[in-house]
């Protein structure tokens, strides 16, 4: 479905020219596809280059068999921080992107499924952080996209909203069936949410390892402590040297 | 906001209020002293009193009611023009660096050329009618509005428009549906400073040149050395900037409420 092949990206920055992204090619298909790296291996810029937002210097990103030139609709995206637009209320953030097309939102629906059917009428600054990020995350899906983008959606949440969200994921994840590309620094995070589990190394931003999640098929992968904690230890293991740069 | 944060502010804001006040009461203490103790001629400097009872008689007269009604239509035809051409070009330009890159260093320079300059020049093309007093104050307020629109439209935070776009924005939408709505605290708020400016431009046009308005008025009374009406109309000047700026301020804060909960979080 999603084809990254040989893609590198490059940054100028002071006359100097800084490789963010360096011969990078995955393919994504169905599941939840979690990129784990330190801050600055590039996968934001990764996801940048899927959401169609920059292009890569070298290589392709093809989405569906055509190549990707610029955002779209199929293509959707949840940012670490909400970004909500503030003078719209919370069903008109929702159906803003069907808005544009001249269609109409199921916010009810969307509501529903992100747990705030009672808060469509209110606007960014009366919900918390946790709210607004599901507000996002249901306007993302307003627009039926073929693939979830999510760039670090929990990093800014406490530990029980981040947990509450990771669940809100997954059973959409179950419900909707498309492909997610989750991106975290968070080891723990990407053994509980990921089937396939991509770590990044930094400086240049290269793939230095791919995994299928061995616990993810356990229903509950903290339940399993020992493998849990050896599949975590192998991961911070390889991410070590990329945190010690 | 806990309650301690909401009496903090509470107390903040009153404090706020006494000191505002207790500057307003020194200086017409000041004054009063200055010139009822007769430490300076009247003929230069008016009392608070003789200020207060001028400016109610030129008000019962009505002719000085005119003069504000022709100055204030002069501010607004000249403002509403610069703001026509500064809210495009400034969201286009904060838009877009190729465009901030080709209108940022015109405008920057414009802005070193004071109003006062460009009236010798504005005479010549335009003479002595009111197109002339509508240019000044259009070439005054342009090039700050313009910049200061420009600025608050590139600091949108690039996330919303990459929201936008992901959602199916076109470019004409993110600007029209993301980026106006945005800045439309802002501008308001650059309205009302750039208005602020643009009234000090028109009262000094009809200094330099008219035979109507304030500015005109204020001439004759220094011509006759009518200290006391100089002092009126100086006061109702300065009346009619504050209710234009006053007003502004109550519309930013009843329309946007969204984004002063904004700044505060």
């Amino acid at each position: 479905m999603l084809h990254i092949s040989k893609v590198s990206k490059h940054f100028s920055s002071n006359g100097k020219r800084f490789t963010a992204l360096d011969d990078v090619s995955l393919r994504c298909n169905e599941g939840i596809t979690v990129i784990l790296g330190p801050s600055g291996c590039g996968k934001s810029t990764l996801l940048g280059l899927i959401a169609g937002f920059s292009k890569p210097d070298e290589g392709k990103v093809i989405f569906e068999g055509a190549e990707i030139k610029g955002p779209s609709k199929s293509v959707g995206i949840v940012f670490q921080k909400p970004s909500l637009f503030p003078w719209m209320d919370t069903e008109s953030n929702i159906s803003f992107g069907p808005s544009l097309s001249g269609e109409k939102a199921d916010h009810k629906k969307l509501l529903l499924e992100v747990g705030l059917s009672e808060f469509g009428n209110h606007y960014p600054f009366m919900l918390s952080i946790g709210m607004q990020q599901r507000v996002a995350l249901a306007r993302a899906l307003a627009n039926k996209p073929k693939i979830l983008l999510m760039d670090e959606p929990f990093a800014a949440l406490d530990a029980i909203t981040r947990r509450k969200m990771a669940s809100l994921m997954l059973e959409i994840h179950k419900v909707e069936k498309m492909p997610i590309i989750l991106v975290t620094h968070d080891i723990e995070e990407a053994i509980t949410l990921g089937d396939r589990i991509i770590v990044m190394s930094k400086n240049p931003g290269k793939i230095k390892a791919i995994f299928n999640n061995p616990l993810k098929k356990l229903s509950r992968a903290r339940e399993n402590r020992e493998k849990f904690f050896d599949f975590s230890e192998k991961l911070s293991v390889l991410l070590e040297p990329e945190i010690a740069q | 906001m806990s309650s301690v944060e909401k009496t903090q502010g509470t107390q903040a804001k009153g404090q706020g209020s006494k000191f505002y006040f207790l500057g307003l009461a020194c200086m017409l203490t000041f004054w009063g002293i200055f010139t009822f103790s007769g430490a300076i001629a009247p003929q230069f400097f008016a009392s608070p009193w003789d200020t207060v009872s001028e400016l109610a008689a030129l008000l019962l007269q009505g002719n000085v009611l005119s003069d504000a009604a022709t100055s204030i239509a002069r501010l607004f035809a000249g403002f509403i023009l610069a703001m026509a051409v500064a809210i495009p070009v400034g969201i286009l330009s904060g838009s877009s660096r190729k465009l901030s890159n080709f209108f940022e260093p015109l405008l920057s320079l414009f802005r070193y050329i004071p109003s006062a300059a460009i009236v010798p020049i504005s005479i010549l093309w335009l003479g002595l009618g009111e197109e002339q007093k509508y240019f000044i104050v259009f070439f005054g307020t342009l090039p700050f509005a313009t910049l200061y629109i420009s600025n608050a439209a590139a600091s949108i935070e690039k996330e919303y428009l990459y929201v936008a776009y992901s959602l199916g924005a076109s470019w004409h939408d993110a600007l029209i549906k993301v980026v106006f709505p945005k800045i439309l605290p802002d501008l308001v708020e650059i309205i009302r400073i750039e208005l602020g400016a643009a009234w000090a431009i028109v009262i000094m046009a009809e200094v330099v040149s008219a035979t109507s308005g304030l500015g005109h008025r204020l001439i004759l009374a220094q011509r006759f050395l009518h200290t006391g009406e100089l002092f009126g109309l100086l006061l109702l000047t300065l009346l009619i900037g504050l209710v234009m700026d006053k007003s502004l301020r109550f519309a930013n804060a009843s329309l946007f409420g969204w984004a002063e909960k904004n700044r505060v979080i």
